[in-house]
């Protein structure tokens, strides 16, 4: 996932990430697949979230 | 195995999409609803490409019906009985959550707040005492900013545990129709709370009104 993105493209990319693996139905008696790189992916969002939230700060203190 | 992209009603159409893999997306149909499914070989890896990939199928499928419950990423079936008896189960279920789609869109919403600087303070139980306040304040701000969206829409969430820089993250089900409006009473709260800082996403297809009672329940 790149960081060069515009701060408005990288929240995009990040909810949208978001919603595909954390919300959506789940059914019961399906086969889970790739947990594990579930996690990872959610490792390298959590770094960008961060940097999102520092820009959202810098943002609102030149506002 | 039968990876499943999304359920949708029976009468709906089915683009001509390719999923993860570049499988071409099919159609089956089970009682009261249908699943939008692919064959898939083997482990399905969560990378940016087959998450990009799910999500094109479902904005594919959104994009030519106008009642889609998204499913989320990763979930296969070993073939169509496991896929039936299970998808038999929550059939009411299922065929009640897409009536409550059906022609609405997810409209996604960040508030920040700016950085408090920290402030001297003297006993831990004053720090505390400051902690609370603050907090309820963003809870209360929060609270403000939301009703009234939450009011415009035909149904919403929030996502709780939130301190007092992000104020709130919020997900809205709103009527196609009425996204052009919705947009612009998220602008006027922006305007009226303008050191504040808005993050307005979408339209997505309903993934966060696409989450099943029991699992609801159970978490």
């Amino acid at each position: 996932m790149s960081r060069d993105l515009p701060l408005e493209q990288q929240i995009t990319l990040i909810e949208l990430v978001d919603r595909v693996l954390s919300k959506g139905v789940v059914v019961s008696g399906d086969i889970t697949l790739a947990v594990a790189d579930v996690d990872l992916v959610y490792v390298g969002l959590r770094v960008l979230l961060a940097s999102v939230g520092t820009i959202e700060r810098l943002q609102g203190q030149a506002a | 195995m039968l990876y499943l992209y999304a359920f949708v009603r029976e009468s709906a159409e089915v683009p001509d999409a390719t999923g993860v893999g570049g499988a071409p997306v099919t159609f089956v149909a089970l009682g009261a609803v249908a699943a939008v499914v692919a064959e898939v070989d083997g482990a399905l890896e969560a990378t940016d490409e087959n998450v990009l990939a799910h999500a094109h199928v479902v904005d594919a499928l959104a994009a030519v019906n106008d009642a889609v419950l998204p499913v989320r990423f990763g979930r296969g079936f070993r073939d169509r009985d496991d896929l039936e008896a299970a998808v038999l189960r929550l059939d009411g279920e299922l065929k009640d959550r897409l009536a409550e789609v059906s022609g609405c869109v997810e409209i996604g919403l960040h508030v920040a707040a700016p950085a408090q600087p920290a402030q001297p303070v003297g006993s831990g139980r004053d720090y505390m005492e400051h902690r609370l306040r603050d907090l309820a304040r963003a809870d209360a701000l929060a609270a403000d900013i939301h009703a009234p969206l939450a009011e415009r829409a035909r149904a919403a969430t929030r996502s709780r545990s939130v301190g007092t820089t992000a104020l709130l993250r919020a997900a809205y089900l709103v009527p196609a129709a009425d996204v052009h409006a919705f947009r612009g009473a998220v602008d006027e709260a922006q305007r009226r709370y303008g050191e504040l800082s808005f993050a307005c996403t979408g339209p997505w297809p309903p993934y966060s009104f696409a989450v099943l009672e029991r699992e609801g329940a159970a978490a």
